[in-house]
């Protein structure tokens, strides 16, 4: 049994409401902050700002606790609460026209009980930001009644599951996820919050040693890494709880977390406009499907896209995201990708559109294309045509200073995690046999040297459902392929050989064929496959005799297809 | 010490997966992070600070001021690594 919470305070009567002297609060350094020392430092803070005319104060504290003083002390003193979406230099003057003051550090302070009201749930305003499509960082506001509503609702699903442990973060607290989770939440339902944000996995830790167990709030990249550094096992116990929120978990990492924890992550997925939508945890439940949050009303649109009506919106109507889902049962749903070509590059998001168009503005760029491509992790890539200034300095001065040049360019306007990491430039922008620079074809130019030399590259691969013997691969042909250079000089065409490797390459791979090749039966290559086709291989596994049916077709049109025999099967 | 700083190039190149980059483009004192200089970002800094405690056993404080005078160029981490080992 856990040790329950202190009784729950709605965010507005934080101050006001009875709450045991000696609560704890919050984890400093090496020492515990306790309530009545927060009440006082809220009072004493308040009561400066009130002899303050600016309205607007930029709130941007690294440290949790010194953010939780600052956000209480601007509200309770009627000041509107601005916080940066992140704390680089460049973006407090960019948004110097959102603030008018910057609240600084909270000092200690032997004043005494200073008079702290409820305060107006709707008149206290929080403006957010996010980094924006635009490249101009877009303004959220909300109200303290918006991020009240979340709060209970949370503690409305969780709190039991919860009870009284403290909470640790790997996130900073001004994103609206952070905020809520490892600041508010934690004030309310009176659970200690840690004021240090674990930036490496190890600090995770050092600090369960001094706080002892407790829930961590953290987002995919710290969870993908931290069993690289460490056995996951010595959590156990000591993690009671996971949250995950950024950007969806992988499979492979949220099962590894069940092995070892016990549990997987539970993982939280919203926006800075919306708040929370809805929520999973894979393993679980059957599907790997989100539930949306009670009070939260969510539809499909008529273009496939998500749409919501919250307690947590300004107001009643249909919010429309650019998320595209598909229904599963029980009322969950699969998200399918964006609708916009905007991605998330370690949790940031990004509008490629919008950053080709600044790499267009380079007075050498003819045309850019920008696709996020999966390496050992995830990055930019980036397509550009030059002009002939352009291909004059690559000559000169080489690739990498051009690269440099145009990702200083980038870095004026995209925070570093976003800044590409591969950089290809073609004479002209690739096509596939549609005419088209699709994401696949783009995605191709990426594929690391040796494999792309004799690989197609997957897109999809679907397995019949309650068939462990039959699977689809959609796949498109890399015109780089080494098999073209000599077939044939000038009239490059995919071998039937190849075809027959690559299926029983693929065989082995996804229906974990193991027995020795025998031979190929009644094999016929009706159409030839050119360089940058899209093809599906249909792979039919009968085990009983060994035999493999495999089949390239591309729409309606049959490439080939044959009978590969196996020996040696149980 | 320049074998070291060798070293510790590779392991940058390979453990962030760098493109187009060879060890005698990282200069010893360029900086390795920010906009100046090699450009690395802060999931780079999460993966060296896993790398460098993978191969050299090094245990980093939690504190992360000292951290980034650290990892401000190759002469800073082979200092870091040379005293610890």
């Amino acid at each position: 049994m856990s040790i329950p919470a202190a009784p729950f305070l709605s965010l507005h009567r934080l101050l006001t409401a009875a709450r045991a002297d000696d609560t704890v609060v919050c984890y400093g350094d090496d020492h515990r902050i306790v309530w009545s020392e927060f009440r006082r430092r809220v009072g004493a803070s308040a009561a400066a700002l009130r002899s303050r005319t600016e309205a607007r104060w930029v709130l941007s504290a690294a440290n949790a606790y010194q953010f939780a003083l600052g956000f209480f002390s601007l509200l309770a003193a009627g000041k509107q609460v601005v916080i940066p979406h992140n704390t680089q230099p460049g973006t407090l003057e960019a948004l110097a026209d959102a603030y008018d003051a910057r609240w600084e550090q909270s000092k200690p302070t032997a004043d005494a009980a200073v008079f702290l009201s409820e305060i107006d749930l709707d008149e206290a305003v929080i403006d957010l930001f996010t980094s924006g499509s635009t490249g101009q960082p877009k303004r959220i506001r909300k109200t303290l009644a918006h991020l009240e509503a979340e709060v209970e609702v949370l503690e409305r699903v969780w709190g039991e599951r919860l009870g009284g442990a403290p909470v640790i973060a790997t996130v900073p607290c001004h994103h609206i996820y952070g905020l809520l989770f490892r600041v508010l939440w934690p004030l309310a339902s009176g659970r200690p919050f840690d004021a240090h944000t674990c930036a490496q996995p190890d600090e995770i830790e050092e600090r369960l040693r001094f706080i002892g167990p407790a829930t961590l709030v953290s987002s995919p990249a710290h969870l993908v890494r931290l069993p690289e550094l460490v056995s996951l096992s010595r959590f156990r116990y000591r993690l009671t709880t996971i949250f995950s929120s950024g950007g969806a978990l992988p499979t492979e990492s949220s099962r590894s977390y069940a092995k070892e924890l016990g549990q997987s992550p539970l993982e939280i997925f919203g926006s800075t406009e919306t708040g929370g939508i809805a929520w999973r945890c894979q393993g679980e439940a059957e599907s790997d499907g989100w539930a949306p949050f009670p009070g939260i009303e969510v539809r499909r649109a008529q273009n496939g896209a998500l749409s919501l009506r919250s307690p947590y919106l300004p107001d009643d109507s249909y919010w429309q995201m650019d998320d595209a889902i598909d229904w599963l049962p029980g009322g969950r749903f699969r998200l399918l990708g964006r609708l916009d070509r905007v991605v998330k590059i370690e949790e940031k998001r990004l509008s490629l559109p919008d950053m080709e168009s600044r790499l267009a503005e380079h007075p050498w760029v003819t045309a850019a294309a920008v696709v996020p491509v999966m390496g050992h992790r995830q990055v930019l890539g980036v397509v550009v045509e030059v002009n002939g200034e352009g291909r004059e300095a690559m000559a000169h001065h080489g690739k990498r200073y051009v690269v440099s040049l145009l990702r200083d360019c980038l870095a004026q306007y995209f925070e570093p995690v976003l800044l590409p990491r591969r950089w290809r430039f073609p004479e002209r922008m690739p096509v596939d046999e549609r005419g088209k620079t699709s994401q696949s074809i783009l995605a191709a130019l990426f594929v690391s040297a040796a494999k792309e030399a004799f690989s197609p590259l997957v897109e999809r691969v679907q397995r019949e459902t309650g068939s462990e013997a039959r699977v689809r691969i959609a796949m498109l042909i890399p015109p780089s392929l080494e098999h073209f250079a000599g077939h044939f000089p000038g009239m490059p065409i995919l071998p039937g050989v190849v075809q027959v490797d690559w299926a029983i390459r693929f065989c082995r791979e996804y229906l974990g064929v193991s027995g020795d090749f025998l031979s190929l039966e009644n094999v016929k290559f009706t159409a030839l496959i050119l360089p940058g086709a899209l093809v599906e291989l249909s792979l039919d596994w009968n085990a009983a005799n060994g035999r493999l049916e495999f089949a390239y077709t591309g729409g309606e049109r049959a490439y080939s297809k044959g009978r590969v025999v196996f020996g040696g099967h149980a | 010490m320049d074998a070291l700083k060798l070293e510790l190039k590779k392991l940058i190149i390979e453990a962030l997966d760098l493109e187009d980059t060879k060890p005698e483009d990282i200069g010893d004192d360029i900086a390795l992070f920010g906009e100046d200089g090699l450009g690395l970002d802060s999931i780079d800094a999460l993966e060296l600070g896993i790398a460098l405690r993978k191969k050299y056993q090094l245990q980093l404080e939690a504190n992360d001021a000292g951290n980034r005078e650290h990892f401000r160029s190759v002469n800073a981490l082979a200092e870091l690594v040379s005293s610890r080992a």
